[in-house]
């Protein structure tokens, strides 16, 4: 009888063990399930409570919030620090895991929460000097009064909300990883500028351009890789005149290409990470006011990465949306003004070939002689495992990323071997201070000096005001460069590779006012070829900004929702340039049936890349096949990494070069011509899609040929949207494909009261228990824009004010 | 430890001992699952399924009410044998 109770009570024991333990992904399952601690308590009642009342230690005043019926919080504040401290605190109540596991993410400190799995990224992480770059970044911003003001009170603000956390209110991803948020520290604002960093300017092709060059030689390069594009329409308008007396450029070293011999490759450069942003002068609109539009493409997650806010104290009144993590609004409005971004696209990442000395790596060969070099020991804590210890070689240059080929883990190839890498990112900044400057900028003046303070990732901020004036500026801290520095890797050893100072603030490029009426960018060029810097040789192709602009130019007496259809436009401007010489090449007589109705499908198309159209299947498709018809067998090798030609080049030479020896497989005896790639092309297209979508029909629909979904944050199944049917790609002003995408549509009307338009696609709660989890995502699908609700003070009414809540200090 | 002090005191039989404290802690898990599901209007409820594979979210209450159940049921069954061994009938 014993020995049984024994053995029961042992097994109870162990039963209870065991759901509350973590075994691989699958999470404690009682502790999971326990409706009294586990996800139940996620889940918000949809009938909120109307107002609440709460003391915080830390606030130096009384602090009102009201809630909209979007549950976006207006924060009204009697002083800047307590705003601060109610934007990090409210960002966390929404946000918390968000900002966990991106500061995570930026830090290498996945595999501490997730286990090994995470080790190879939290490596690279470590490697390419997030950490290094991070502490840079706090010393800037600690030394300016104004930022450590910031950046401590929202960091303080996020504290007070974590120490009051019962752990039943721990979001729901907490519950199923297992593992407790941590105390906030300064240190995170910053990793989450290296975030951002390294979305927008952390991939290179210094090294394919490199084997290029080896492979093909240089007159290849120089024609197939131009440092103009064949097709532009740079973001200042061509033939703008400079009025300011530009520095000399650094001298080309001697030998600048630096004699590479392995075979691996840096970070892709991600495709579709692109934005549109414009404002039309008053000439342009129906009121005589300025419209400032943007819509940032950005990856597409469940939450968003946007969090919309407006911040009110006696200093400000601003409307727009923040990252997470980080204070301030980061694209808005107020009753002045209005600006956005998109990414410059400027090369701000290169590599250096370093020479060691010998395998201690302690001196690597510089300026003719031996230097020494730093070692930086990372501790990457794992869980369920022994921490992982890895070090890293610094040089003048910055980290030498993989200094051994066995040291690159497999499944990340992407990573040259004993190169040093020298990143924007890795330098002291204060790029709050521009955002704490827009904020509460009144004119075009205040706009220029909140610009001065910005280092990366470089932005094309945009601007708009209520005297009506509009201006664009490429901007960032722009390192002055001899032409082509950075195109390939560089020899570490010449001083004369080194980055050798700094475009001047005042002469980025930069326009006001220019008589066309608007501004805008779409990542292209920033400008013609008369700038006298060297920028990057390679921007984002002109397909998008050519139909904005077109579009722009046409539009007069323009209105809010003029703007909103731009920005759900799907106008195919690579198809306007193409289309009409691919279809002069194609001989009916070789179609078959299916063929044959797929070429009349297209020669009806409109260009758009609309939701039901099968024509934008077709010409993707048949695109698609053309462009890997041309190059695959010369730029696809599995012995070396190569660069394969733009899309603007294969244009070029679809148009002008028809007879180019480019187009002849160099598999076959044959000697194809554009001729025979573009039919060869065409037929590939359609066999495919009856293949896949069977006859030509309502099923080549591009809404349902092409893939469009939003993920949760983590890829939990069921916790985003799965795939929908859409219109647009990349390339088109309405950028959506897979899950990249306009991330935030903002349309700001300037005027004697400013009207704000904007959704995102998600909500403002983080919860994937709450209504406001993917409120907004209907809405942004559908292509509509939300009136946003900016109030002029706190007494003022609305019946879309929800709840109220107020603060109180202790 | 409420099923297995319960079971401990008044409990009789093993057999009946398991099923009360099984009954019991399943009863009372379903029920504060629900307070919390219904006015959500199982929106997370219906996510978690999905994650988990389940078809509907009324699956998940009742694995939430089995798992409670069972670590109920196996508390009060160690209860009456811990009591019945270790004290003299």
């Amino acid at each position: 009888m014993k020995f049984l109770a024994t053995v029961v009570f042992a097994l109870t024991l162990l039963l209870i063990w065991a759901l509350q333990t973590k075994f691989g992904d699958i999470p404690p399952i009682g502790k999971f399930l326990n409706p009294v601690s586990g996800f139940w308590q996620n889940a918000e009642s949809t009938n909120s409570s109307s107002g609440t009342e709460l003391q915080l230690d830390g606030l130096r005043d009384k602090v009102i919030v009201r809630y909209d019926d979007h549950h976006i919080p207006h924060i009204f504040t009697k002083n800047d620090h307590d705003l601060y401290y109610v934007q990090g605190y409210l960002t966390a109540k929404d946000r918390l895991w968000q900002m966990d596991i991106q500061t995570r993410a930026a830090a290498g400190r996945l595999s501490e929460v997730v286990g090994p799995k995470a080790l190879d990224i939290d490596r690279y992480h470590r490697r390419i000097g997030m950490t290094y770059g991070a502490i840079n970044t706090l010393k800037g911003l600690m030394k300016d009064s104004i930022s450590k003001m910031t950046v401590m009170a929202y960091s303080d603000g996020v504290n007070s909300y974590i120490s009051h956390l019962n752990k039943k209110d721990y979001p729901i991803e907490f519950k199923l990883l297992d593992y407790a948020p941590e105390k906030w520290e300064y240190i995170n604002c910053a990793y989450l500028l290296k975030n951002m960093s390294e979305t927008l300017s952390g991939g290179s092709d210094d090294f394919e351009m490199t084997n290029n060059l080896k492979v093909f030689g240089t007159k290849t390069v120089r024609d197939l890789f131009p440092d103009y594009p064949f097709h532009e329409d740079p973001i200042i308008p061509a033939g703008t005149k400079w009025d300011f007396k530009p520095l000399p450029l650094p001298k080309t070293s001697a030998d600048f290409i630096a004699n590479t011999s392995d075979t691996v490759k840096p970070q892709k450069i991600v495709p579709g990470v692109g934005s549109n942003n414009w404002a039309i002068a008053g000439s342009k609109s129906a009121n005589g006011f300025p419209i400032l539009a943007n819509d940032p493409h950005l990856n597409l997650t469940f939450p968003s990465i946007w969090y919309q806010v407006q911040l009110s104290s006696p200093t400000v009144n601003v409307y727009g949306v923040s990252l997470p993590g980080a204070p301030e609004v980061i694209i808005g409005y107020n009753q002045n003004i209005s600006w956005g971004v998109t990414n410059v696209d400027a090369d701000v990442l290169d590599w250096y070939q370093i020479k060691f000395k010998d395998q201690s790596k302690n001196e690597f060969w510089y300026d003719n002689k031996w230097v020494k070099t730093s070692k930086k020991i990372e501790e990457i804590k794992v869980r369920g495992q022994p921490t992982v210890y890895d070090t890293v070689i610094y040089t003048l240059h910055g980290p030498v990323v993989y200094d051994k080929i066995d040291q690159r883990p497999k499944g990340r190839a992407n990573v040259p071997v004993g190169d040093a890498m020298r990143w924007i990112a890795h330098d002291e900044s204060d790029d709050f201070q521009t955002f704490y400057l827009l904020n509460r900028a009144k004119n075009y003046q205040d706009y220029r000096k909140a610009l001065t303070y910005f280092t990366s990732p470089a932005q094309n901020f945009i601007f708009a005001d209520r005297e009506k004036d509009i201006a664009i500026t490429p901007n960032g801290k722009l390192p002055l460069k001899f032409r082509d520095q950075g195109k390939f890797v560089m020899d570490g050893s010449d001083p004369a590779n080194n980055w050798q100072g700094w475009i001047p603030a005042d002469q980025n490029p930069t326009v006001k006012n220019p008589p066309r009426g608007f501004v805008s960018s779409a990542n292209q060029s920033s400008t013609d070829q008369t700038y006298p810097y060297y920028i990057n040789w390679r921007f984002e192709q002109y397909y998008r900004a050519s139909r904005i602009n077109g579009r722009l130019t046409a539009m007069n007496k323009a209105t809010v929702d003029s703007m909103r259809l731009l920005q759900m436009d799907s106008y195919s401007t690579l198809a306007r340039d193409v289309l009409p010489t691919m279809l002069k090449y194609i001989n009916p007589a070789t179609l078959n049936e299916n063929q044959a109705k797929g070429l009349s499908i297209i020669k009806n198309w409109d260009k758009y890349y609309a939701e039901d159209s099968e024509g934008a299947s077709i010409f993707d498709a048949w695109w698609d096949n053309f462009f890997h018809l041309t190059w695959d067998d010369k730029f696809s090798r599995k012995d070396i990494a190569l660069n394969y030609p733009s899309y603007d080049q294969t244009v070029r030479l679809l148009l002008t070069e028809p007879g180019s020896t480019w187009f002849d497989n160099s598999a076959t005896k044959y000697k194809e011509t554009c001729s025979d790639i573009v039919n060869k092309a065409f037929q590939q297209a359609i066999d495919g899609l009856v293949k896949t979508k069977g006859q030509p029909g309502k099923k080549w629909a591009w809404g349902s040929v092409k893939e469009t979904f939003i993920n949760h944050l983590a890829n939990l199944p069921g916790f985003g949207t799965g795939n929908f049917s859409a219109g647009g790609r990349g390339n088109v002003v309405n950028a959506l494909r897979w899950n990249t995408g306009p991330s935030w549509r903002m349309v700001v009307q300037l005027g004697p009261e400013v009207k704000g338009y904007g959704v995102f696609p998600g909500g403002e709660s983080g919860n994937p228990g709450s209504h406001y989890y993917d409120d907004m995502f209907e809405t942004w699908k559908n292509g509509q824009l939300n009136e946003l609700l900016f109030l002029s003070s706190v007494d003022e009414k609305s019946d879309r004010i929800k709840s109220t809540l107020i603060l109180n200090s202790k | 430890m409420i099923a297995f002090g319960a079971a401990y005191f008044f409990g009789k039989k093993p057999g009946q001992g398991f099923l009360s404290g099984f009954a019991a802690i399943f009863v009372a898990w379903t029920i504060l699952a629900l307070i919390q599901t219904l006015p959500n209007n199982n929106i997370l409820a219906d996510r978690v399924a999905k994650l988990m594979q389940l078809h509907n979210w009324v699956f998940l209450l009742l694995a939430t009410g089995l798992v409670g159940g069972l670590v109920g049921g196996m508390s009060a069954l160690s209860g009456v044998l811990i009591r019945k061994a270790f004290t003299k009938p």
